[in-house]
């Protein structure tokens, strides 16, 4: 049981501990060990600061070692229990992480960094409700609610959405713990507040229309929370069409659109050596825009020709041939004659439309996907710097941020090939030209270092491989710490965030999305009051 | 008979601040030791009976053996009255307490009980007071060899009398064991020794 005082949750005093490594609490004696949970968030009442924390870890104690064995010496199992009790007691660790007040009652104006820690016998509670909603803000135009902290089901946990989307962002989890969801909840928070304009690279098909549960049951898309604000591009219309959702457009890729830079992107992938993608420079100088095209109707003979031309080994343009032939089978890649359905994207980013791309059956092609979320993506990136350099350098207004969802990128941001993605150079970048990445991803660990390093806020389902959990938290302040708690996450619906955008580390039970009230709290927009006051300004101008 | 009469164990015939030595009216009617006692009416002292002996009432004349020709030690008592009015029995009692306005306090009395004073049997209420709290163990489990000459002895017996009176009460075994256990933390031997002997 454990002890009510106040509404608030006393858990023990503090009795050990360093800033380094955290504090020891000794739990009173009414409450029983087996209540706490690692990740809870927590209070202390210092003399004169309280702080907000987390429970890293916990612990039997004894007083007396020797008393370990006198389990043999009393008769009855009650009595070798109360000997044994004098003795044992519990510990937990928390880690103070920042100073929300200067005593119980009142609050900062905002939450410290905790520079200190409060003194031996200080009183360690479990966080309230109120506690969490000071830290984490409360849902409003800035913050979307994501979830509520370990053992505290009414409280709201927020991520404030502003300072999320000035930095690329990852979501990660084995597969089956809720990543989608989570993925859902963000971009639908996104749409909803209007943060900023979504362009998803769907790889699965679960964002733009309907999704599905782990249970199988059918799950709400963007598009039919959002619709008009949502519009849903297909590289395969005939498979959504398939499926009865027609999407609002297809997209196509035209052969001129295709750069040397986007071949070598999937270097990694398609295994080219140094010389072929070397050599994908000189093509468009010798085929001109149509090269890609050009090229892969080439004969033996040609190849020849070509590689005598640009003097490079014939087998090097063979081997370069033969990688890119498989392109040739895509559907979505067509004759120039067709229009240009990028420039199509863009623009309806620029209405401030959010954007799905769903990839229908080429789902399972992972060259595909990587081609053309790179070619998409360095398309766009190049126009948000030309509109970001114009803007700062006519000092107008800058384009909304933009934010490219992408998945699997353990496959194409890995330590050998990272290098030459655009996402890479956006995930470097930050927030310079307004364009950042959510990265939905299983294998953190195999995702470059530096690329890790630039993430912002992670929200972390369940890891099983070490070599993840160990990449997540690298540089990360208490990531000893960190590693306990996430190592004990449930396999569903918890999720631990970390990072820029959140003031203390924090395990959620991710809110519920799938039931119709879940989807009527997102529909239901919030006013956002400075512009109602600015129409009723104007109005009182003009009248 | 007079209820105070009743329960009259003796009379304090020697007495210091640790302690008295009281005597018996009658051979042989001492408490058993480890039994709570108490003294005087206002005010009283509470102590632990910790032991009995039988003697002869002049120091200077032993007793000797007599039953040679006797079949029980009944027929011997019966054939020399004489005997009963040559020895005497008398208990020592080590203080543990006192009441002071209706409330127990637990240690050596500022003042030792007067000689000629009565030690009476304690009612289960004067029990129950007493028992209430624990806190006169440490004095106990330091006096305890002093008092007898032997090891924890007074100590268990008190114990078992303690025990003895609340046979079913899980709660004050319970109590009892954990004030054992914080008071020997650090000599584990003598705890494990105590609990043996008490068979908890």
């Amino acid at each position: 049981m454990i002890n009510q005082d106040n509404s608030r949750v006393f858990l023990g005093h503090v009795i050990n501990g360093s800033l380094e490594q955290g504090l020891l609490v000794k739990i009173g004696s009414g409450t029983n060990i087996e209540d706490i949970q690692v990740g809870t968030p927590v209070t202390i009442d210092g003399q004169s600061k309280r702080f907000f924390g987390y429970i890293t870890d916990m612990r039997l104690e004894w007083a007396n070692q020797e008393l370990q064995d006198i389990t043999t010496v009393a008769q009855t199992p009650e009595v070798t229990r109360t000997i044994v009790e004098t003795s044992a007691f519990s510990v937990i660790k928390v880690r103070p992480v920042v100073i929300i007040a200067g005593d119980a009652a009142s609050l900062l104006d905002g939450p410290e960094i905790a520079k200190t820690i409060p003194p031996h016998l200080s009183m360690v509670y479990q966080a309230s409700a109120e506690d969490v909603s000071y830290v984490f803000g409360n849902e409003d135009d800035r913050h979307i609610w994501i979830g509520s902290p370990l053992a505290l089901e009414s409280a709201q946990v927020c991520l404030n959405l502003e300072q999320f989307v000035k930095r690329s962002n990852g979501i990660f989890g084995k597969s089956g713990t809720g990543k989608s969801f989570l993925t859902r909840i963000l971009l639908a928070g996104i749409v909803q507040k209007d943060i900023a304009v979504n362009l998803v690279f769907d790889m699965h098909n679960e964002y733009g229309w309907q999704g599905s549960s782990e249970q199988g049951h059918p799950v709400k898309g963007l598009k039919q929370l959002f619709n008009s604000q949502v519009a849903v591009f297909s590289l395969d219309p005939e498979f959504s069409r398939m499926r009865k959702k027609a999407p609002d457009f297809d997209l196509t890729i035209r052969h001129q659109d295709i750069e040397p830079e986007d071949i070598e992107s999937l270097a990694g992938i398609l295994n080219l050596t140094e010389n072929a993608r070397q050599a994908s420079y000189k093509l468009p100088r010798e085929l001109g825009s149509s090269w890609f095209h050009e090229f892969l109707k080439m004969s033996g003979e040609d190849i020849k020709d070509l590689s005598a031309r640009l003097s490079e080994h014939e087998s090097t343009m063979l081997s370069l041939k033969r990688r890119l032939d498989q392109f040739n089978r895509l559907a979505f890649i067509v004759d120039d004659a067709q229009g240009d359905s990028i420039q199509h994207i863009i623009r309806t980013l620029e209405q401030g439309i959010h954007v799905v791309l769903e990839f229908g059956r080429y789902e399972e092609n992972l060259a595909a996907y990587i081609l053309v979320a790179n070619l998409l993506t360095r398309r766009i990136r190049r126009q948000y710097v030309t509109q970001t350099e114009q803007a700062m350098a006519t000092n107008s207004e800058t384009p909304k941020p933009l934010v490219i969802t992408i998945e699997e990128a353990h496959k194409f941001l890995t330590t050998s090939v990272s290098q030459y993605t655009i996402f890479s150079t956006i995930a470097r970048e930050m927030r310079k030209y307004g364009v950042t990445l959510l990265i939905v991803d299983q294998r953190p660990g195999v995702i470059e270092e530096e690329v890790l390093s630039q993430i912002g806020t992670k929200l972390t389902c369940q890891l099983d491989n070490e070599r993840d959990v160990d990449a997540l938290l690298t540089g990360t302040s208490g990531g000893r710490e960190l590693k306990q708690v996430l190592s004990r996450l449930e396999s569903k619906q918890q999720a631990l965030i970390f990072g820029h955008s959140v003031p203390v580390p924090v395990v959620v039970r991710t809110r519920e999305y799938g039931s119709p009230e879940s989807y009527k709290l997102f529909q239901n927009s919030i006013v956002n009051p400075t512009t109602l006051d600015l129409e009723l300004d104007s109005k009182d101008l003009f009248s | 008979m007079n209820m105070s009469i009743q329960n009259r164990l003796g009379e304090i015939v020697e007495s210091n601040s640790n302690g008295f030595v009281a005597q018996c009216y009658d051979l042989y009617q001492a408490p058993v030791i480890g039994t709570l006692v108490r003294v005087g009416t206002d005010n009283p002292t509470f102590g632990i009976v910790s032991y009995v002996s039988t003697e002869g009432l002049n120091s200077d004349r032993k007793a000797i053996a007599r039953g040679k020709d006797e079949t029980s030690i009944t027929e011997l008592y019966a054939n020399n009255p004489q005997i009963a009015q040559l020895l005497v029995t008398s208990f020592e009692v080590v203080s543990m307490g006192y009441l002071k306005d209706n409330h127990i306090s637990y240690g050596l009395p500022a003042r030792p009980p007067e000689i000629h004073a009565f030690v009476f049997s304690c009612s289960q209420s004067e029990l129950d007071h007493f028992f209430t709290e624990l806190d006169f163990l440490s004095l106990l489990a330091a006096r305890s060899i002093s008092a007898v000459g032997q090891a924890d002895e007074l100590l268990i017996s008190t114990l078992r009398f303690m025990l003895d009176l609340y046979p079913a009460h899980v709660t004050f075994t319970q109590k009892l064991v954990k004030e054992l256990a914080q008071l020997f933390h650090s000599d584990l031997n003598r705890l494990k020794l105590i609990i043996r002997r008490l068979k908890l």
